[in-house]
């Protein structure tokens, strides 16, 4: 097992962080041209320019922080009761409720992006901050229910009807028995609506228009002028959050959660 | 002293042809331990969780001291429940599970804690408090499951098979358990079981149900002294039932002429014994002369089966005293007349 480990850190490492230092050397450099290893020059400006107002760069963080929040959000709220039936109940349809939960996975989010957007037009949601939250549900509502049909598939509901026996109200069910038990899977499920809702650029930008300029387009704006140093910049922002989340929630997603079974085990 | 009064209940489930329960009558003696008794399937399982609230009947009462619980809330009827899983809150310590319902009331901390301890002395399990419901084995977590229903001291406590996933030692501490607890408490206790053995050690009443029906409810005894129906005779391993004529207390049958105890009426009847109550030997009546046709031998005991012209009758009787017998010879049986039970 440790030397598996240890191949498995090196893999990880090898593939997620050294793509990044080259990244990471473009924000600090003041010319690179090819085929010099290093830069010629480093510089602190292109972070200095990004962290400035006239690049738009906190703008664009907070409105992508918000809409992803948004999103995660009503994730949990839709994808929790979702999730609950899909893993508890068998029901009559219940193969196709499942397909079209996942197809959003298969389907290009281009081709759902241009038909919803006839859809919003005359809802007055399209170019808005509203529908970008609502069209970032399309990708990041099936993993939630994925997640949280794994989670019910292994939770016993006779938990909460003796729960209720032993003199607790619906809610105090809800908050002392059910919450505790199924927060492992709601805390991987929010991180994963989270950072796809974070990542999403095609469906932003169809459904606000260039309206909604979240830290992704802008991004991809710097990236397709070819100021390889302030995407450099911009890119490190960028990281930070899903980095962030991913080291405070890591313990959460070792694959170790709660479930009631007959012997408390 | 509570009052539970179930009052032709009924429960058809969506999409099922026969009911479950078809109109359960039943006053459940205060202060005692009644036994819902009969196979999987039979409603027993259903009535109890109509009782807990976690059911509603399709038609029917049920009734605390003359007051109509249906409409209450689960948790408002004082009536709990224990599973045949124990179904301990796997995120909460030992402790905490047990004070869940005193939390859930939002009783002082310090007030849950002094009860608490006292169950897990009842329990006697006193040092089990700050563990992991993981680290609990079976006989365990149901003691546990048991504590945590008691504390709230219900009015009616309901078990649902609470020593079937037992294995047979701890069903016995489990059962001592109960009987000692409940004759310490005084609360009222339903249980189901599809075990009759289960049911007679335990309980002070058996309310026996078969396909949602009641067929008898009485002490223990009666059901294997005076069953109302062969069909109940069967299901308390009940074995003889000869068909004949009752006249002026003589039961005319294929067997012989047989005297009877006082009481019964003229007319066709089915009589019945107990294999235990058919006694080896001649006596001053009721003595039969038939032919052992088998032997089976069952550890404590050896079952004999006796034929008389066609008839088939069972008895048991000491490995022993069995050894001496031979298969194919003609012995003298009695069937002592207080012994003798008709059914109609």
């Amino acid at each position: 097992m440790g030397h598996i480990r240890r191949i498995t850190m090196l893999l990880l490492i090898g593939g997620l962080v050294l793509p990044l230092i080259p990244l990471a050397m473009w924000s600090f450099a003041r010319g690179w041209a090819y085929p010099n290893l290093l830069p010629n020059q480093f510089t602190l400006q292109p972070w200095a320019f990004a962290v400035s107002d006239q690049s738009g760069v906190l703008q664009s963080l907070l409105l992508t922080i918000g809409i992803a929040l948004a999103a995660t959000l009503l994730s949990v709220l839709l994808g929790v009761p979702a999730g609950r039936a899909l893993g508890q109940h068998r029901f009559r349809g219940k193969a196709a409720v499942e397909l079209i939960l996942i197809a959003p996975i298969i389907m290009p989010g281009l081709a759902a992006a241009m038909g919803l957007q006839a859809v919003f037009i005359p809802l007055g949601l399209s170019n808005t901050v509203a529908g970008v939250v609502l069209v970032h549900l399309i990708p990041t509502l099936p993993y939630m229910v994925l997640v949280m049909a794994g989670v019910f598939a292994a939770y016993d509901p006779m938990a909460e009807d003796q729960a209720r026996s032993l003199g607790a109200s619906p809610m105090q069910v809800f908050r002392h028995v059910t919450l505790p038990a199924i927060m492992p899977g709601i805390v991987v499920g929010a991180l994963f609506a989270f950072l796809i809702s974070w990542s999403q650029y095609i469906l932003t930008l169809t459904i606000g228009g260039g309206r909604v300029q979240t830290l992704p387009l802008l991004l991809f704006q710097f990236a397709t002028s070819g100021r390889n140093d302030i995407t450099g910049a911009i890119g490190m922002i960028y990281i930070l959050p899903g980095a962030m989340i991913l080291l405070l929630t890591a313990r959460h997603l070792t694959g170790r959660s709660i479930t009631i079974t007959g012997r408390g085990a | 002293m509570t009052m539970l009064h179930l009052s032709n209940l009924s429960k058809t489930y969506p999409g099922a042809d026969d009911p479950a329960l078809d109109g359960l009558t039943l006053t459940v003696p205060p202060g005692k331990i009644t036994a819902l008794l009969g196979p999987s399937g039979c409603g027993k399982t259903t009535a109890l969780k109509i009782v807990a609230g976690l059911l509603a009947p399709s038609s029917g009462d049920v009734t605390i001291d003359d007051q109509s619980i249906l409409a209450l809330a689960p948790e408002r009827r004082g009536a709990v429940m224990v599973f045949q899983n124990p179904l301990l809150f796997p995120h909460m310590t030992v402790a905490e599970n047990i004070g869940f319902g005193l939390t859930m009331r939002s009783q002082p901390k310090a007030q849950i804690a002094d009860h608490v301890t006292k169950m897990l002395h009842l329990i006697q399990l006193p040092d089990f408090g700050p563990r992991r419901c993981a680290q609990l084995s079976g006989g365990q977590a149901q003691r546990i499951a048991l504590a945590r229903a008691l504390i709230l001291q219900p009015k009616v406590l309901l078990l649902d098979e609470p020593l079937t996933n037992l294995d047979a030692a701890l069903r016995a501490e489990m059962r001592s358990l109960i009987h000692d607890l409940q004759r310490r408490l005084g609360f009222t206790t339903i249980f189901v079981t599809h075990d009759q053995q289960e049911a007679v050690e335990l309980a002070d009443h058996i309310a026996l149900l078969l396909k949602g029906r009641l067929q008898q409810f009485g002490p223990p005894e009666a059901f294997f002294n005076t069953p109302s129906s062969q069909t109940v005779a069967r299901f308390f391993g009940g074995a003889n039932f000869i068909a004949g004529t009752c006249r002026n207390g003589v039961f005319t049958s294929p067997i012989g002429t047989l005297a009877l105890p006082a009481g019964h009426a003229d007319g066709h009847a089915t009589l019945t014994i107990r294999p235990e109550s058919i006694r080896l030997g001649a006596a001053a009546e009721n003595t039969l002369q038939a032919v052992l046709s088998s032997k089976a031998y069952l550890g404590a005991q050896t079952r004999l089966t006796f034929q008389i012209g066609g008839s088939v009758l069972t008895a048991v009787c000491h490995p022993a005293e069995a050894a001496a017998m031979t298969i194919g010879t003609t012995t003298a049986i009695t069937l002592p007349a207080q012994a003798i039970w008709l059914l109609r």
